[in-house]
């Protein structure tokens, strides 16, 4: 009997992994695959095997991935035109997408593309961004064959529809940036020359002075007025125009009076002015939206179907298979689908049975099994051998795209304002205006002069500098505390969104359930030791996800390899040993007689006698066992699931009876529960993976994806949280309403601050000194007690 | 007591200096990516091998 024993400790020499069968082998040297040998090949004759030096064996694994490369539509004039940065006829350049690159190695190889060939001129990797930008000679070299040398490395650029319609992917804050230095540069030099003003006490520094230190200061002042603060007023603009009122206009009134008193006071000689002040507070401000403005450059919130659809489609042409891209299929196309690939569009089946993972859409990774002539929906992808389909719908009226043109896509939550900053600023802006005209009103009686330079004075100690340094403040630092525990924010401000949430609402597939920690249950007599071996052997020849799980549940023991293999799409696999046929498949082919053809699930048949049947179940995360009760006695939980209802017993238990329940939701079901729960004044917080999810999401006051692999797939949400950290979601939970408890405290803090200038200037002592120490120490008291105290709260919680 | 003025004058004018550069290096993209350069300076030791021996650096 051939019995082969699993060698477990050969590892890659290119990628690490550990060599099973199919391994190849060169000198002394093991590989998993024949892809690993080529990279390795690649990489020795063009002496660049000093990859390995830096990280050991840490290249990208090709194993299964040999289709990954077909780029024939890079040809295309109009996709090259778009995916190109520059290009003058002979040099172009050209920034992929690369989610590959994960260590220093990477980096590397990819910065040495020009020793593979030498018509590439340079290569720079963008870690945090995962791009790499190529700069290469296209009079020898085309985008085509560049795209291919990357995926033959086992770097295959993402390019999508997203890449080529929607052309900067990561938004740029260098303007932010130079705002932010700009400030800081004239508020440096502005301290300067005010010092001496303040420290020479009563008699002053001298008139010539003065007035040369005050030219300077105005001088420097400029760029700030016109360029550093020049968003504040834009945003108090925006907000105005839309009869909407947030901190942002108390703020740039504040600013203006500071700027215009203070030019006026040194145009006229009468003072020095409050520059000092003025660009203190815009540099103070900046900061605090530079702070806010780290985000996690590498995720992607806002993915809509266009960033997972593939640019271009194997359609069968009278000429034979050729590729199109995707904006030229027409209805009526006949596309071929290769293993792994998506359906871009609704399409009729042709080919005679075929299996389809839809995990993509609706989070179950079990594949389902459709037959010539039945409707595939896109999203879908394709399992086991190549199948033909019919279109029948545009790619952009598929039933996965309507899911994108449901009404909730068409506002996007947008904009900084937050609630809290809106509900400030209006009550602010009316207590400005009331007490500066009382002052205006009250000083008018010792003249005109007296009224406007107390009015004025008003105005600048009015400003909520203090305030609007908070929010970025408290929620930013509650991000990055988060960003460390595996839940990422779109922004900061979402945390304001999380802190009112009274109900908690879960998707069940891939939420609760997960793939990973699956059940697998063998319905049948016991198997022998031999048995065993032969299913374990049978199993491991096909990369179907069942015959995966099978693998995975007879792990233990022998295995002995089948002489021949035979691979049927959508039904099952036929192996031949010296003991017998075995076959693994669905019971409507593998069985010959009808007597058990209705059950489901996967059988097992030796020689024509059924020795039973597998079943499999997505198995219940073990954090969500302990986490919905806890959450269940602060928040109402429910839960709505795509699937049927044969696992209905286990939840019940957990949430508590049945009537937060839901079965069999379709996507659009998901929408409207949501939506019922809201309108009935509910804060709901959605939580869910698949595509089928995203209306929900959209929906929610804040809809979080969860997912296993945070580079991977994820639907467009306001936060995506790693799967392993389910089990803290209470905890998150209570940080955020804590931290929007801080952020009303601190506008207390700040709001006393307000108070004292308030009382200097209404009684007309407000001088440029009172100023420039009150407006620092406020906002630096603030900022540092809203910091300290999220800390402290997230130490409390256990979240450090 | 002049000097003073003029010292305060070449004084900004240094610092307007280094404020040139900063607004270099950001339009430059030195702000674009503040980790990578920090991989690629390791990297500079290791240049590309030119004898292709790697049987003998890769027993371990």
């Amino acid at each position: 009997m051939p019995a082969i024993k699993v060698e477990q400790e050969l590892l890659c020499a290119h990628c690490g992994e550990v060599c099973r069968r199919d391994s190849v082998t060169e000198g002394e040297l093991a590989f998993c695959c024949r892809g690993c040998l080529t990279v390795y090949h690649l990489l020795r004759d063009n002496n660049l095997d000093s990859f390995y030096q830096i990280h050991g064996a840490t290249g990208i694994s090709l194993k299964g991935k040999e289709n990954a490369g077909r780029f024939e539509f890079l040809d295309d004039e109009s996709v090259r035109q778009k995916l190109l940065d520059f290009t003058d006829g002979t040099t172009s350049r050209v920034t992929f997408h690369v989610p590959q690159v994960y260590c220093s190695s990477c980096i590397w190889l990819l910065e040495n593309l020009n020793r593979l060939n030498p018509a590439i001129i340079e290569s720079r990797v963008n870690f945090p961004k995962r791009t790499l930008a190529v700069t290469f000679r296209e009079t020898e070299l085309s985008l085509r064959k560049v795209t291919e040398l990357l995926a033959q490395l086992g770097y295959t650029p993402k390019i999508t529809l997203q890449t080529v319609e929607k052309r900067s992917f990561v938004q740029d804050n260098k303007r932010l940036i130079l705002q932010t230095g700009i400030a800081g540069f004239a508020f440096a030099n502005i301290m300067l020359f005010s010092f001496p003003d303040y420290l020479a006490g009563e008699a002053g520094v001298g008139a010539q002075y003065q007035r040369y230190f005050g030219f300077l200061s105005l001088l420097l002042a400029l760029p700030v007025f016109f360029y550093s603060a020049v968003d504040f007023f834009r945003s108090a603009y925006q907000g105005l125009r839309v009869k909407q009122v947030h901190l942002d206009l108390p703020l740039s009134i504040g600013i203006l009076a500071l700027f215009v008193r203070s030019s006026y006071e040194v145009a006229t000689q009468s003072g020095t002015g409050y520059f000092d002040s003025f660009t203190g507070l815009v540099f103070f401000l900046l900061i605090g939206r530079v702070f806010q403005s780290k985000t996690f450059q590498t995720l992607s919130f806002d993915r809509d179907y266009k960033s997972y659809f593939p640019l271009s489609v194997t359609i069968k042409g009278k000429t034979g298979e050729q590729q199109i891209v995707l904006s030229k299929l027409n209805l009526g196309d006949v596309v071929v689908v290769r293993n792994g690939e998506l359906i871009v569009a609704d399409s009729i089946l042709r080919t005679r049975e075929v299996d389809i993972d839809y995990s993509f859409v609706t989070g179950e990774s079990n594949p389902v099994s459709k037959v010539a002539g039945d409707t595939l929906y896109a999203g879908g992808r394709i399992v086991g051998a190549p199948a033909e389909m019919e279109v029948i719908k545009e790619v952009s009226q598929g039933y996965l795209v309507s899911l994108w043109s449901s009404s909730k896509f068409a506002h996007r939550r947008e904009g900084r304002a937050t609630r809290i900053s809106q509900k400030v600023g209006a009550r602010f802006t009316v207590a400005v205006i009331t007490v500066s005209l009382a002052t205006f009103a009250y000083w008018l009686r010792f003249g005109i002069d007296g009224a406007i330079t107390n009015t004025t004075a008003v105005l600048i100690v009015a400003c909520p500098c203090a305030l609007a340094l908070s929010i970025p403040f408290t929620f930013g630092t509650v991000m990055q505390i988060f960003g460390r525990r595996g839940l990422f924010l779109r922004e900061p401000n979402i945390v304001e969104n999380i802190a009112p949430v009274d109900t908690v609402v879960f998707d069940k597939t891939g939420t609760l359930t997960s793939t990973t920690e699956s059940s697998t249950r063998f319905i049948g007599e016991e198997l022998t030791k031999h048995q065993m071996a032969m299913l374990k052997g049978l199993a491991m020849a096909s990369t179907h996800p069942s015959s995966r799980r099978i693998v995975a549940w007879a792990s233990a023991g022998e295995t002995i390899k089948p002489n021949r293999v035979e691979e049927l799409p959508g039904q099952g696999i036929i192996g031949l040993f010296e003991t017998g046929e075995m076959r693994i498949g669905s019971s409507r082919w593998a069985v010959k007689e009808d007597s058990t053809a209705n059950k489901t699930g996967t059988v097992v048949v030796l020689n024509d006698e059924v020795l039973g049947r597998f079943e499999f179940h997505g198995g219940f995360r073990e954090a969500a066992g302990e986490m919905i009760p806890a959450l269940r006695e602060r928040f109402d939980v429910s839960l709505i699931s795509g699937d049927n209802a044969k696992q209905a017993d286990e939840f019940a238990a957990i949430f508590g009876g049945t009537e937060n329940l839901r079965f069999e939701q379709s996507p659009h079901d998901k929408l409207g529960y949501v939506d019922g729960l809201k309108s009935a004044g509910k804060r709901v917080l959605m939580v869910g993976d698949g595509l089928n999810d995203s209306g929900a999401l959209a929906a929610a006051d804040v809809g979080v994806a969860l997912t296993e692999d945070i580079a991977a797939f994820s639907p467009a949400s306001d936060a995506i949280l790693a799967a392993e950290r389910l089990g803290e979601l209470p905890r998150y939970l209570n940080l955020s309403r804590r931290a929007l408890r801080i952020v009303q405290v601190s506008f207390m803090i700040s709001l006393i601050y307000n108070v004292i200038g308030a009382y200097f200037a209404v009684t007309g002592q407000l001088s440029p000194l009172i100023a420039a120490v009150l407006m620092p120490v406020s906002s630096v008291s603030v900022v540092g007690f809203a910091v300290m105290m999220t800390r402290l709260s997230a130490r409390q919680l256990g979240l450090k | 007591m002049s000097a003073l003025i003029i010292l305060i004058g070449a004084s900004l004018l240094a610092a307007i200096g280094f404020l040139a550069m900063f607004i270099w290096a950001v339009r430059n993209g030195q702000y674009e990516d503040t980790y990578t350069p920090s991989v690629r300076v390791l990297h500079d030791d290791i240049k590309p091998q030119l004898n292709s021996n790697l049987n003998d650096s890769k027993d371990k």
